[in-house]
Parts: C-alpha cells; structure tokens; sequence
C-alpha cells in the first residue's frame, strides 16, 4: 500500500499526482490543488519540471480533462453518484459541528481576552521581540473543532525538521507538543539568516492564517487560534530555512 | 493489441467520457488502454517531434509501450485514486514511458541523447493558434508557484520593463493599498533607468505590498533566479534551449497585452 496519495516513495510526485496537477494547469485551478501538492512544487524544481514537460504535451496533444473534473468539481458534479452520500456526509459534519462548538465553548468561551482594538506594541520589530497583535474577530460556524483540525499534513511534515541551509537556523520555539488555547504563542529560533526573516503561520490544511517580517530572532503571536495542529515557516529572502509545528488544544 | 503499422488513421483523441474509463480501469483495463491507442500513437508522434525517437523507432516505441501498459495494470488499478482524469493520467503513464524508451535507446547508442542537442529558435508565432498555446504555456508555468506568482508577474514585467497597470496590480494584490506614487515614477522612468534604480523602484513597490523590506539587490538576483526557472520550465521537454532572456520576451510582452487594451479603454 503506497505512502501518500500522489507521491511515490521518493516523495516526488508519481504519475497521478503529475496527472492532478497538469488537469489543473488546464483547468486554471492551481490554487485548488491539495496542499500537500502545492507545497511540494513551491520547493522542488525536479517536479515542476516534470509537470512543465507534461502540461507542455497535454497542450500540444489537446488533452481535455474530465468535465466534471472528478476532484476540482467533486462538490457541484450533477448525477455524480456521490450526491447521495454528500448529504449524509453533510448531516453528518453537522452533528460533528454542534458538538464542536459545545467543546470550543468549554476551552475558549472563558478565555478570549477582548483587546478592544488597540495594539500590544504591534510593527515594534526589536532585536528581541515583536508582539503581533491580531484583531479579534467572531467563531463562526467554521471554527469549530473537527478532528479534521488535527490532521498532519504530509507535504508539510516533510518539511518539519529538515536541514535547510547552511546558517543552522534551529527552532527553540513553540515546541512540536502541545499548546494550551488563548495562550501567546512564541516563535523563537538561534542561527543567522542573511537579512530579514518571515515567519509564516499555516493551518493543518497549508492555509496561510499569518506572516510577518522581522529583522530579530522571534515573534509573539498574540492572536487566537483554534485547536488543532499547526505548522509555522522561517522564509528568507529567497529560500524557506525552517519549518516547525505544534498544536492547540 | 491492434496492428499499428497503418497507425496514421489514429488521429483523434477519443471523447472524454472519465466515467466509462474509471469502470473500464476497474473492470477492463485491456478495454481502456485499446480505446486510448489514438492517445499513445499521437504521444508518441509528439515525442518524434521533439526528438526523443526518430520515425523508425515508432513502431517499435508503441509496441513496448503497450507492453508497458499491460505489464502495470494491476499497479494501475490499485495505486489509482480517482482524482485525477482517467486520460490525463494514462498520458501521464505513457509520457514517461515514452522517456524512459528514449533514454534506453540512446544508451544502447552510446549517448545521452537521440540526437545533438540544437538551440531550436522558439516557435515562430505565425498562426493565431501558435502563439494562444504559448501563451497558455506561460500562463501555466506561471501558476505552478502559486504563491509567488503575483511577485513573478511583477518582477517579469520589471525585468523586461513594461508597463505595470494600477488594474493589474489591484488583481494581483486584492485589498492591498496601492503605492500610487511609486507605481507612477517606476512608469514613467522604467525604460531609461539603470537597473540598479529600477530594482529600487520595484523593491519599494513590492515591500509596499507585500510588508516586507527586501533589498533593490536581493529583488534583482531573486528576478533572475524566477526568470532562469520560467526558461528552464518552457523548454522543459523540448530538445535544446527553444527560450532564453531575449526569445522569452517577446512572449511576455504578448501575454500581457491584453491588460494594455483594457486599461486604454478605461
């Protein structure tokens, strides 16, 4: 039994993971690929041009994807056999969703600090430390906690504790454990990178929630986060030099 | 498997239809790899185009990849997911058998490749349809980096001196405020301008949307690395080096012109 979907053992993208992502450059919905996906061609220039050298073929051949596409139009396909058991998968993360809002309620309800607006010393990027104050803003029916929320990502777990660059950039902080719910959240790492650094805040599903620049060695990030697992990328100038992850709960 | 001596009467792809061929990978895989044989022979024609195999070895070439693809169908039932399409992904199969061919045939050969590698001119934009596929290529090796792409295009049009339009901008930076002054001065002064003060433009722009505090340098050798990977990945595939900084421009140039007309007419 493979892996990982769309990757070979090599973790380079195998045949149906290069077929994915060539339906998408089709498609125009590159931005609908899987995170994992994405993630791995933003880094490996073996893959992109592999996918450059199919995508090519596909257009001088004429390819037509499927239509509907059986992934980038799963959601709104017509007579897709599917439809049926989309609604009981529906009814079904909803149950999940009235439970998990009783759950966020216990954790966070008496947590949430109401910062009124005001900056805790916002864009004050020190040697030492840059509180990042992030606007408040309401749960909605989204935020609930799925056990989706604790999913790892592979494409990003890949990323986790590999060696980068030659500075050593080693993270001291958040720990890969957990983290408790309304607590700062410190982004703390030895090691020099030429000139300024991004730290990047990515949910479990590789979805952008946060990024800053600092000149330093660390940021607080101040805002609230949900439970569930979260990853978090050190960007230089021109290349990623550290990855780490952590959860919430 | 059918005689594919008089394999010029297999033009035409097959219609897509990916519910018959996931049933038929399913439950008849010699079925699906039959009704996709007008698929392999053109793959393989195009891989004659682009030199992987001379007109000799095509024959040969579709049956070992048909062998190929009998050999695989178990690994093709089992390691399939059902995202991708059926046909995209049996091309995808075939693509690479089509490599690996090539690759062992050269070596048989004693070389690296079926032929010296020759630095084929792009191809010439003299038919509408032509130059729509380029420019489709372009736009889809942009959008292989999602996340860098609105900086790519930014910095492209900087490298090559165009125009920069406000509408542009505001599609590629949703919601972010625009520099208007900075976007003005680079305009009006991108075509006589060092490049040195040119990348400090571009570098006020881009930190400017982006809140970052990139250096003119480190945007100018970040440019030229994004630039050598577009090059590299729009002649991935083809025999010898189609781009390169001076053919490509002509192409950046024409995928961006519809963004003039428009905001002419505004």
């Amino acid at each position: 039994m493979r892996h990982r979907p769309f990757f070979d053992d090599a973790s380079h993208l195998d045949e149906e993971g290069v077929a994915l992502a060539t339906d998408a450059l089709l498609l125009g919905k590159s931005e609908a690929l899987p995170g994992s996906v994405q993630d791995h061609l933003e880094l490996c220039l073996r893959c992109k041009e592999e996918l450059a050298s199919h995508y090519s073929l596909a257009l001088d051949i004429r390819l037509r994807p499927a239509d509907p596409h059986p992934y980038f139009d799963r959601a709104a396909a017509p007579g897709d056999a599917r439809d049926g058991t989309g609604s009981l998968y529906r009814i079904a993360a909803l149950i999940i969703a009235a439970l998990g809002l009783g759950i966020v309620g216990y954790f966070v309800g008496g947590e949430i600090q109401k910062k009124g607006g005001r900056y805790a010393g916002a864009n004050r990027s020190s040697r030492d430390t840059a509180l990042v104050h992030v606007p408040e803003r309401p749960l909605t029916s989204g935020d609930t906690v799925f056990a989706a929320n604790f999913v790892p990502s592979p494409g990003l777990d890949q990323l986790v504790g590999a060696n980068f660059r030659s500075e050593q950039i080693r993270i001291l902080s958040p720990p890969a454990g957990r983290t408790a719910a309304g607590q700062p959240v410190l982004f703390r790492w030895t090691g020099r990178a030429p000139g300024p650094v991004t730290v990047q805040l990515l949910s479990n599903t590789g979805k952008l929630l946060f990024e800053r620049e600092t000149p330093g060695d660390r940021i607080e990030y101040t805002g609230r986060l949900i439970p569930g697992l979260y990853y978090w990328k050190l960007v230089g100038r021109e290349d990623l030099l550290a990855a780490g992850k952590f959860t919430v709960k | 498997m059918p005689s594919t001596h008089d394999w010029s009467q297999w033009q035409e792809l097959p219609a897509p239809d990916n519910e018959l061929d996931r049933e038929l990978l399913r439950g008849d895989p010699r079925a699906l790899i039959l009704r996709y044989q007008p698929m392999l022979i053109v793959i393989v024609k195009e891989c004659v185009k682009r030199r992987m195999f001379s007109e000799e070895d095509v024959d040969d070439a579709i049956q070992s990849l048909n062998e190929h693809l009998l050999v695989r169908l178990d690994t093709l039932q089992g390691q399939f997911t059902g995202a991708a399409s059926v046909s995209t992904y049996l091309s995808a199969i075939i693509h690479n058998g089509c490599a690996s061919l090539a690759r062992r045939r050269a070596q048989e050969r004693g070389s690296t490749m079926l032929s010296e590698p020759v630095a084929d001119p792009p191809p010439e934009p003299d038919t509408a349809d032509t130059l729509k596929r380029e420019i489709r290529r372009f736009r889809g090796i942009l959008s292989i980096s999602i996340a860098r792409r609105p900086r790519m295009v930014l910095c492209l049009k900087g490298y090559y001196r165009l125009l920069i339009q406000v509408g542009q901008v505001e599609i590629l930076y949703p919601g972010k405020e625009l520099p208007g002054a900075t976007l003005m001065q680079y305009n009006q002064q991108r075509e006589g301008v060092p490049d040195m003060e040119l990348y400090r433009l571009l570098a006020t722009l881009l930190n400017s949307l982006e809140g970052k505090n990139n250096t003119p340098d480190a945007l100018r050798k970040w440019t030229q690395a994004r630039l050598e990977e577009v090059i590299l990945l729009m002649n991935a595939g083809f025999p010898g080096a189609r781009y390169d900084k001076e053919s490509l421009e002509a192409l950046v140039e024409d995928f961006f012109s519809p963004f003039l007309e428009r905001e002419a007419s505004i």
